[in-house]
């Protein structure tokens, strides 16, 4: 046989068998992320917790470093609220939250304002964060969802949810956002009076012209309980018992409840204890 | 009269490039003045991009590989052939002088296939990502130009080293060849660079604001936190990579060859160059890891997505490479040492270092975390072998990496020392010493590897990777200046160039072919780390395929490549043997009548 | 000095005191240039 058959046979053989290599590994592609439209308004409690926990494993990267192998706190195993407690009680603790859902927010945005003992940049002495800023590229999260990404972690180990949910209004189009308004929706309670009846409030509560001695009086809650106790009343019933009251409010209206609905009803209680 | 013509080149080039270079700086810098409004990155939509009907990737990422197999190539030869050409020179040998010369003729006709590449390549991203290249060219302004204007140099200078080389053979007018071959190695550097400075760009971008409008001036564009990193990897991976093509030239020849002393000239001619290719390429792991710390550096979640994430798989492919590559040149200088008689002093040591290899090489092939998605990850909190998979993280690999080089260089040393029969007084103390330093360097770099690997921070752990480092290059220096020194006066034993079985000579085709095949993989892994941005933070990649593939669709690229790559090749060394050929003119019978 | 030079078991063990002394002292000085520095029983310091 010629040389030069012997020689590219070989040579091409050889590369053959790298490339039977590659085509036996795991074949996985890395998905770009895609474009999806939400409509902030549409959101209930659960749904937006969600979308955080989604954001989480997938568009915001977290599970890259906060995972089990110890690079960055293991934020899926750690009680965050109890943990951000912890941090902001630290003596070395330079930020400015006064709450949970602040220092969370602030090691999202400024993680090198605070970083937690053996996880900084190598030779910064736990000065400098190797955390990207979550709102700067190459993961630019929008406000909306830095706030769904807040929620997951606070719900997640059965702590109350303090972030304000999303609401038409409240919602800015950031330049790389993925997150567009939507056109349709499902038809919603218009105003907090219909929204009232829709769920049926007021055959328990004595709440507009309705008197019933079921549940406690809502025409004065406002002054027995705070807008986030309010809220907390309707989406886990069962948190905090009236003294006197049967515990049989229905559970469900976290998942039932659209946000703005939800808010409306707070507001119009608010409001209407004033 | 010569010495005139070499001196006046020398000034022009010698003024000429720095002068393109301050018009560089100067002419972006006024442009960067006048500009009052930023201009940023343009932010592109699917169909923003040109749809030919075929894949514009696969075409871009063809062409572009071509371009650096080629680029490489043309680039390292100049570099060891003026080496050789020196050695020739100082120590009056025409052998050296000749194979040089020989390289060269090989070197001169991959030169245009890089230009055609080139052309292609350029053609084709400005045909398919027209944008991208249109922020490229504001970015880099008049650097563009320097790049154009810097090959006349270099063609102007490879021509006269090359054709000029009979002509300037000895006494004075070898000292301007040789300077001509060195001006022509800082040309094609600065290329190298400069291209570099590209390449960098997309992945760490500097000089530039949040949106991408330049606010620097050039230098600040391209001295970004990777391109020194880049420029020292891809500069000695060049060197290994065209001392293993020309390597293969020689192994063919030899295998071809019809006479004894064509056998013995090619066999050294290939043991030169397996030599060249080993010694650029042991230094290589260090220039690596270099760039992926700064990567790591700069970006962590670009790092983690090179190492830790979905690239992962990658460099485990790179390690069963890397393993090819050593096992094929140790055992072309086990081969080699059949060449000589004393060499079986030291056969013995053979296959201990062997199953230092064959074990090194295992321990690097051993994954740790077999998901790679990050929604995997956290579903399966990370998921790996109980056993094995402390094996699969980068202690157990700097270890297994570290004591495979030294195991080479053990192989390197006792070829070198085949031949000789030391006869320096202080022999005793000089091999106790070498010992003495191969034993606590191995021990060092297993004691750094477990402690601060398992034991301690990840501080500690990443910090100790350097103490690794430093035993290995104290044992190849170490081992260099105590040889050297322990050889002098040596009494040389006989040693026959051409002795070596023809299997042997596979082992310097198989180093090209995992060259070749590395360099692409390494190609795919920078374009990768990305994601999905043709600048990294700065301009969105939205292109129909700005997903990072699967690794099987990548290898097939990745081969086919190759394969195109050698078949030119093998045209190439046609060529070469072919200038060669002298074809006899027929003797005309009718004449004689 | 010079028949204790001759004696193998001196030269060898000369040999590698000096390299585990070299060694020791190169493993402190990259761990400390590095901002890393080691306890004499080569643990970490911080």
């Amino acid at each position: 046989m010629p040389v030069i058959v012997k020689v590219l046979g070989f040579s091409l053989g050889l590369t053959l068998v790298f490339t039977l290599i590659a085509n036996l590994l795991p074949q996985v592609e890395g998905e770009a992320p895609v474009e999806k439209i939400i409509d902030p308004s549409a959101f209930t409690e659960e749904s937006f917790i969600a979308l955080g926990e989604e954001l989480f494993q997938g568009k915001g990267t977290c599970t890259l470093c906060h995972n089990n192998m110890g690079r960055a706190p293991d934020i899926l195993a750690l009680n965050m609220v109890e943990t951000s407690t912890e941090r902001m009680a630290d003596s070395r603790y330079q930020g400015s939250a006064k709450d949970v859902e602040a220092y969370l927010r602030e090691s999202m945005l400024q993680p090198s304002i605070y970083v937690v003992q053996g996880f900084g940049k190598k030779g910064s002495n736990d000065t400098e964060s190797p955390m990207p800023t979550v709102d700067k590229a190459p993961i630019q999260l929008s406000e909306l969802e830095i706030n769904a990404v807040i929620a997951f972690m606070q719900a997640k180990d059965g702590n109350l949810v303090t972030v304000a949910l999303p609401t038409e209004e409240a919602t800015p189009t950031t330049s790389q956002s993925e997150i567009t308004i939507q056109i349709n929706e499902p038809a919603m309670a218009k105003t907090a009076e219909a929204a009232l009846v829709q769920f049926g409030c007021t055959v328990c509560h004595s709440v507009l012209e309705t008197e019933s001695p079921v549940g406690p009086d809502l025409r004065t809650v406002a002054s027995r309980l705070s807008v986030e106790e309010i809220r907390q009343s309707i989406v886990d019933p069962n948190a905090v018992i009236a003294e006197g009251f049967p515990p049989i409010m229905p559970t469900d209206f976290a998942e039932k409840m659209k946000v703005k609905e939800l808010d409306m009803i707070v507001q119009f209680l608010v409001d209407s204890g004033k | 009269m010569h010495i005139r013509l070499i001196l006046l080149i020398i000034l022009l080039v010698g003024f000429v490039t720095p002068s393109l270079a301050e018009i560089a700086s100067n002419s972006s810098e006024v442009v960067a003045n006048t500009e009052t409004t930023l201009t940023p990155a343009p932010e592109l939509k699917r169909s923003d991009y040109p749809n030919m009907g075929f894949s514009s990737r696969s075409v871009v990422w063809i062409l572009a590989q071509m371009h650096l197999f080629f680029a490489a190539f043309v680039l390292a030869v100049p570099i060891f052939v003026l080496v050789i050409e020196f050695i020739g020179f100082k120590y009056k040998d025409d052998r050296y002088d000749d194979m040089a010369h020989e390289f060269m003729k090989i070197s001169i006709t991959a030169y245009s296939i890089t230009a055609l590449f080139g052309g292609s390549l350029a053609f084709a991203l400005f045909l398919l990502y027209p944008q991208f290249m249109a922020y490229m060219m504001r970015v880099f302004n008049t650097q563009t130009l320097v790049y154009a204007g810097l090959f006349f140099a270099e063609s102007a200078l490879l021509y006269i080293y090359y054709y000029g080389w009979n002509a300037m053979r000895y006494g004075e007018a070898k000292w301007g060849h040789l300077t001509i071959g060195l001006l022509l190695n800082a040309v094609g550097t600065t290329l190298l660079v400069v291209a570099n400075s590209w390449a960098t760009f997309m992945m760490a971008p500097s000089g530039i604001n949040e949106v991408g409008a330049v606010t620097g001036s050039i230098w600040e564009i391209m001295k970004g936190p990777l391109w020194n990193p880049l420029n020292l990897h891809r500069v000695l991976a060049n060197i290994a990579f065209g001392g293993a093509v020309v390597g293969a030239y020689a192994a063919y020849k030899f295998l071809s060859a019809k006479t004894m002393a064509e056998k013995a000239h090619y066999d050294w001619m290939g043991y030169t160059s397996n030599f060249i290719a080993v010694l650029a390429f042991l230094p290589l792991p260090f220039a690596g890891y270099w760039l992926m710390a700064e990567i790591y550096a700069y970006s962590q979640q670009m790092g983690i997505t090179a190492m830790g994430g979905i690239l992962a798989w990658l460099f485990v492919v790179q390690a069963i490479l890397i393993g090819t590559i050593l096992l094929s040149a140790n055992y072309y200088l086990w081969s080699g040492m059949s060449r000589c008689e004393g060499s079986e002093r030291y056969t013995w040591m053979i296959k201990y270092i062997a199953l230092v290899l064959i074990v090194g090489f295992l321990i690097w092939v051993t994954p740790h975390t077999l998901i790679l998605t990050p929604s995997e990850v956290a579903t399966l909190g990370g998921s790996h072998h109980h056993t094995l998979g402390p094996l699969g993280i980068m202690p157990a690999k700097n270890i297994a990496v570290n004591l495979m080089l030294i195991a080479t260089f053990l192989s390197f040393q006792l070829y070198r020392r085949s031949d000789k029969v030391i006869t320096v007084s202080w022999a005793k103390a000089g091999n106790a010493l070498m010992v003495a330093i191969y034993v606590i360097a191995i021990a060092n770099i297993i004691f750094a590897g477990v402690y601060y690997g398992y034991f301690t921070n990840t501080v500690y752990k990443v910090g100790s990777s350097v103490m690794q480092v430093a035993s290995t290059l104290i044992v190849i220096i170490g081992g260099v200046i105590i040889d050297t020194l322990m050889f002098k006066n040596a009494k040389t034993l006989p040693s026959t160039w051409g002795k070596v079985n023809n299997f042997s000579q596979y082992a310097l085709f198989a180093l090209p072919v995992a060259f070749t095949w590395l360099m692409a993989l390494m190609g795919y892994v920078r374009s990768s780390v990305r994601t999905n941005w043709h600048v990294y933070t700065v301009m969105k990649d939205n292109s129909p395929e700005n997903y990072i593939p699967a690794i099987g669709h990548a290898g097939n690229m990745m081969t086919i490549a190759t394969v195109l790559f050698l078949l030119i090749i093998v045209f190439i060394f046609w060529i070469a043997s072919l200038s060669n050929t002298k074809q006899v003119p027929e003797v005309d019978n009718a004449s004689n009548c | 000095m010079k028949s204790l030079l001759d004696n193998t078991v001196v030269v060898v063990l000369g040999a590698f005191i000096l390299t585990f002394l070299v060694f020791y002292g190169l493993d402190h000085f990259i761990m400390a240039i590095q901002g890393l520095p080691l306890n004499l029983n080569m643990t970490p310091a911080q």
